[in-house]
């Protein structure tokens, strides 16, 4: 057991509750020995005490009243796409897809897909041709349009499927 | 649900009372906040006005990953960080009052007379406290009035909770000198 005067660090410790048994048998020990000491241990219990009953300060309520009536409309989280989440998932599909590929035949999904009429090569692509003259009409590039659609309905999936949910669980 | 998610979930629903609950529940941690930081009286209400509105527009953004109270310390913090900076007042003033020895530094002298007549300890703590460098002072309010752990504080200051424990142990010895000093530390308990 050392004897020599306790620091006013340990008996911060020995207060805050942070030595463990054998510790605080030590500094009991050497308290019992120093009067100097237990004087200084007298004056951080006080000191304790007195923290503890330190005057606090309460809004009023008339700047309760203030901060209610200047609250703004709660808006949803902004979502953002985060690049790296995009690029996972981008990652992800391309492995699934080459997994798929090389573990299961896909030539039966193939043959049937080939099947339907748009990618048969006879299909007849005139019955888009209203569509396609009103492009035309509009002077719109519509093969910009489709692709920008295209673009948006994949961000669209992926931000549902990669993104939503995790916002979805902040305000609940 | 814990009443803090249920509290959260009524408000993002749009129910404004709810919010006034919210207030009162935290009014005195943000001001324990403010009133360690900011000195000028005008200066406080509007800040704590400030914190309010700011946590209420990010509450949706609110994650749970830390207790309400540390993100909205934070909140408290950084906006009071911010009022400092603009205001041109250095937050750091407090390393000439951590290096001036106490008998340099004596903070208000107390007369005998004055001392029976005054028995408002819980004041006179509170200047001796204020007179304490700023994250000190917000230091022993966290610690001890909102028994907040190291690792919170820690979050809100954003500095190691080493450091925290070492500014925590500083104020307390540096504290007690000054009370030791000026008063007797009995009276202060009353």
């Amino acid at each position: 057991m050392s004897l020599s005067r306790i620091s006013d660090e340990e008996i911060q410790e020995f207060l805050d509750g942070n030595l463990g048994s054998r510790e605080v048998a030590d500094f009991r020990g050497r308290l019992d020995n120093c009067e100097k000491s237990q004087e200084k241990l007298r004056e951080y219990i006080y000191l304790y005490k007195a923290l503890k009953c330190e005057e606090t300060h309460s809004l009023s309520p008339a700047l309760v009243e203030a901060i209610m009536d200047n609250l703004p409309s709660l808006e949803e989280p902004k979502k953002r796409l985060n690049l790296s989440f995009v690029f996972a998932g981008v990652v992800g599909l391309i492995t699934l897809v080459g997994l798929l590929h090389y573990f299961i035949d896909l030539t039966p999904f193939v043959e049937r897909l080939a099947a339907f009429p748009i990618f048969h090569p006879e299909f007849n692509w005139e019955i888009f041709n209203p569509l396609l003259k009103l492009f035309q009409k509009l002077n719109a590039e519509y093969y910009l349009f489709g692709f920008s659609a295209l673009v948006l309905m994949l961000i669209k999936v992926v931000d549902f499927m990669l993104l939503d949910p995790e916002y979805r669980k902040v305000s609940h | 649900m814990t009443e803090e998610k249920q509290l959260v979930k009524d408000i993002l629903e749009g129910n404004r009372e709810a919010y006034r609950v919210f207030i009162h529940r935290y009014n005195r941690l943000v001001n324990h906040v403010v009133f360690k930081m900011v000195f000028n009286e005008a200066d406080r209400e509007d800040i704590s006005q400030e914190v309010f509105v700011k946590a209420y527009r990010n509450l949706p953004t609110f994650k749970f990953e830390s207790k309400i109270s540390t993100w909205l310390a934070r909140i408290a913090y950084n906006t009071c960080l911010n009022h400092l900076e603009k205001k041109q007042i250095p937050l750091y003033q407090d390393v000439v009052a951590e290096q001036a020895s106490i008998d340099e530094n004596p903070g208000f002298e107390v007369q005998p007379d004055q001392f029976t007549v005054d028995r408002n300890m819980a004041v006179r703590l509170c200047q001796e406290i204020d007179e304490l460098p700023v994250n000190y002072g917000l230091i022993l309010s966290l610690y001890h009035l909102q028994e907040m752990t190291y690792k919170e504080i820690s979050d809100i200051l954003s500095m190691p909770e080493g450091t925290v424990k070492s500014y925590l142990y500083r104020a307390r010895k540096l504290l007690k000198d000054r009370l030791v000093k000026n008063f007797c530390l009995e009276d202060l308990c009353l």
